[in-house]
């Protein structure tokens, strides 16, 4: 009699126990889902951010004229977009034609 | 007998346990009516309840698209910003909590105080929108009494090239709203679409879960790349500030388009403002002079009525033209040229700029020729740019023309065109004789602004347009009233204008002008073309296109065609460097 009721409230206290167990689960997992779309709009924020701090040290503004004025030192990149340089007749016609341009 | 009093008590205790199991099942029958009531019957009213307790719908908002330039660059973006809101009818002491957030936001108390208590109904106010990150953290550590304040997430615009374009580019409003340019005329698609989400809350309201019930990811908005190079912008921007330093006009405007495709890749403005602070910005900064201004054109539209004149076969390029020593009397009007000027052929008739040559020409066209080639070369409508506010230019309806308008049309008098329409137009000449409609979204994305049909319509043959740029254009810049146009290596064409000022009732306004001055290059295959138009300059007396535009357009012309890697012309440069070699020797 004993054997055969606590038989049976084993298996309910069991049955109960892993249902709490794959409830705490899934509410686990779906935190963690939570984190990590909370996670990817930071990311994606800070993403944005980078990038605009990037293109604002970078803008024509900012580099153009000390760039004419040779304030700024040029390196050509190793793969450069274009081969074809930049000619600026101007230049080129203030030289006598066995001047390199 | 001896067990009746036991059968008695054995009755009794019966009794007893029938009326306690009675009770008992009563008790249990009526809490099971209660639960079917309440688990079946009411069901759905009581859960709905807990429901609306438990769970709200949160809008998420979209991050609006950038806006880029023809290279990628960044014109316009958007970063999360979160800005402060309050629940007046929670707060029981405006003042004591006026003063906190006044002493972190950097706000009057005594404004904030007023603002609090005129609203002490309401559930909701704002006190500042999209807070920056210290802001933030100090409203975080003040002691606000509870659920009466919250922040709400939103998004910041920000343009990182600053005043550059700022006319095309517009802006977009506290509320996300896009005002002006490419931000109010592609606002749908750059704005994106809300979303929303189911959450549940605690009883304290904290969020604890994001249910996955009717969840809408909002869709971000589209980006909208722009046919303009912020380095040619930057080019005519920097000019623009040149000439309002030197000629302090009203206003000025500077156009850049490739004449080949109508793509625009600069479209200045001055007076400008910066978007990022459009608290400072005047009232007259906000408009894009480049579409929204008319003037009288003057001497810019003579080489489309000549061009027109000679497709039809009512000129001939040989001819020549007497323009009566500078004074001409057409009906009851006396037509005055700057030069007394005698005989001159149809390329001189535009290099000198000769306005007795030109009402020549319109007698010799008539009325209705003249509105046919002002019509076919677009005036009097709108280009169809993909900006908002765009003028479509005054063009009188023919009825409407007299004897006057024969000999002030072909002289670019009686009619109003935006710089972009007139700029449209030469387009046209340079590319060959095709009307092309200018543009300043690049249409390669494959995405909702779907490709606008290239409308192009025919004007002049190939060979009347070409002649056109090769011969008079160029000579106006070799010899004529163009030659502060000249660029070093590169044979360049144009046209330059001076016109009267408009006035509201619709006569001139005496000693203000209109300075042009159009021109392209390269001559044989023109790339680029650039119309500066200054807006009564107060130095300089006449301020002549030719004096006060041309430098500037062929400053922003010489910069582009370097930086675009227009080949130059060999032989100029060829024959520059011998002239050189033989000064030296």
């Amino acid at each position: 009699m004993f054997f055969r009721f606590g038989s049976v409230l084993s298996l309910i206290v069991l049955i109960a126990l892993t249902g709490t167990a794959i409830e705490k689960q899934i509410l686990q997992l779906k935190r963690a889902i939570t984190h990590q779309q909370y996670r990817l709009d930071v990311l994606l924020d800070s993403h944005v951010r980078l990038r605009l701090e990037a293109q604002r040290l970078g803008t024509p503004a900012s580099l153009l004229g000390p760039l004419e004025r040779g304030e700024l030192p040029l390196e050509r990149p190793k793969k450069p977009h274009r081969t074809d340089l930049r000619r600026n007749p101007s230049n080129e016609m203030n030289q006598p034609s066995g001047t390199p341009g | 007998m001896s067990n009746f009093p036991n059968n008695r008590e054995a009755v009794q205790n019966t009794a007893r346990a029938r009326l306690v199991v009675t009770i008992l099942g009563l008790g249990w029958l009526i809490l099971s009516a209660r639960l079917i009531q309440l688990q079946w019957v009411q069901r759905d009213k009581f859960a709905g309840k807990a429901e609306q307790q438990r769970e709200f719908v949160e809008e998420t908002s979209a991050r609006p698209g950038d806006i880029l330039d023809r290279q990628g660059r960044l014109l316009a973006t958007t970063l999360a910003a979160r800005s402060l809101y309050i629940v007046p009818v929670k707060i029981s002491d405006p003042r004591q909590v006026a003063e906190a957030l006044a002493s972190v936001l950097g706000l009057s108390p005594d404004s904030l105080t007023e603002k609090i208590a005129g609203n002490s109904q309401r559930q909701f106010l704002w006190i500042k929108r999209r807070l920056t990150e210290s802001e933030i953290a100090a409203v975080k550590q003040l002691s606000l009494p509870k659920g009466a304040w919250g922040f709400r997430d939103e998004y910041r615009r920000e343009y990182p090239q600053g005043v550059v374009a700022a006319q095309v580019i517009g802006l977009r409003d506290i509320d996300g709203v896009g005002r002006g340019g490419i931000e109010e005329r592609f606002d749908s698609t750059l704005r994106g679409q809300s979303g929303q989400r189911h959450v549940a809350r605690d009883s304290r309201g904290h969020v604890i879960e994001i249910l996955d019930k009717d969840q809408q990811r909002p869709v971000p908005g589209q980006n909208v790349r722009l046919t303009l190079d912020v380095v040619v912008q930057l080019y005519a921007e920097r000019e623009l500030d040149q000439v309002m330093k030197e000629w302090q006009p009203e206003s000025c405007s500077a156009i850049v388009i490739d004449p080949t495709n109508g793509d625009i890749l600069a479209m200045a403005t001055r007076p400008t403002f910066d978007p990022n602070r459009p608290q400072e910005a005047s009232p007259e900064s906000w408009k894009n002079r480049a579409i929204a201004d008319i003037y009288e054109p003057g001497s810019t539209f003579k080489p489309i009525i000549v061009s027109y004149g000679l497709d039809q076969g009512i000129l001939q390029r040989e001819e020549t033209f007497h323009c009566q020593n500078g004074e001409y009397r057409m009906g009851r009007r006396v037509l005055h040229d700057h030069h007394r000027y005698g005989v001159l052929s149809l390329t001189d008739v535009l290099v000198k700029s000769s306005n007795i040559g030109m009402a020549k020409i319109g007698e010799r066209m008539g009325n209705e020729q003249l509105e046919k080639a002002s019509t076919l070369f677009g005036f009097g409508r709108k280009t169809g740019i993909e900006l908002p506010g765009e003028q479509p230019g005054i063009l009188r309806p023919l009825k409407q023309w007299t004897s006057y308008s024969t000999g002030s049309i072909p002289m670019g008098h009686e009619i109003a065109t935006t710089p972009l329409q007139l700029i449209t137009a030469h387009a046209a000449l340079a590319n060959g004789g095709e009307l092309v409609r200018p543009r300043i979204v690049l249409h390669d994305q494959q995405d909702s602004i779907s490709a606008l049909s290239r409308m192009t319509t025919p004007t002049v043959s190939r060979d009347t347009a070409q002649w056109i740029i090769e011969h008079p254009m160029q000579e106006v810049v070799v010899r004529g009233t163009g030659k502060k146009a000249r660029i070093p290596g590169y044979q360049v064409f144009g046209k330059t204008g001076t016109a009267q000022c408009l006035s509201a009732d619709g006569g001139y306004v005496h000693g203000k002008y209109i300075s042009s001055f159009v021109c392209g290059a390269p001559v044989e295959s023109p790339r680029l073309l650039t119309l500066v138009v200054v807006n009564q300059s107060s130095v300089g007396g006449e301020t002549f296109g030719g004096k006060v535009a041309a430098p500037a357009a062929a400053n922003i012309l010489r910069q582009a065609l370097v930086y675009l890697r227009i080949s130059p012309d060999e032989q100029l440069i060829r024959a520059a460097a011998n002239w050189k070699d033989d000064e030296l020797e």
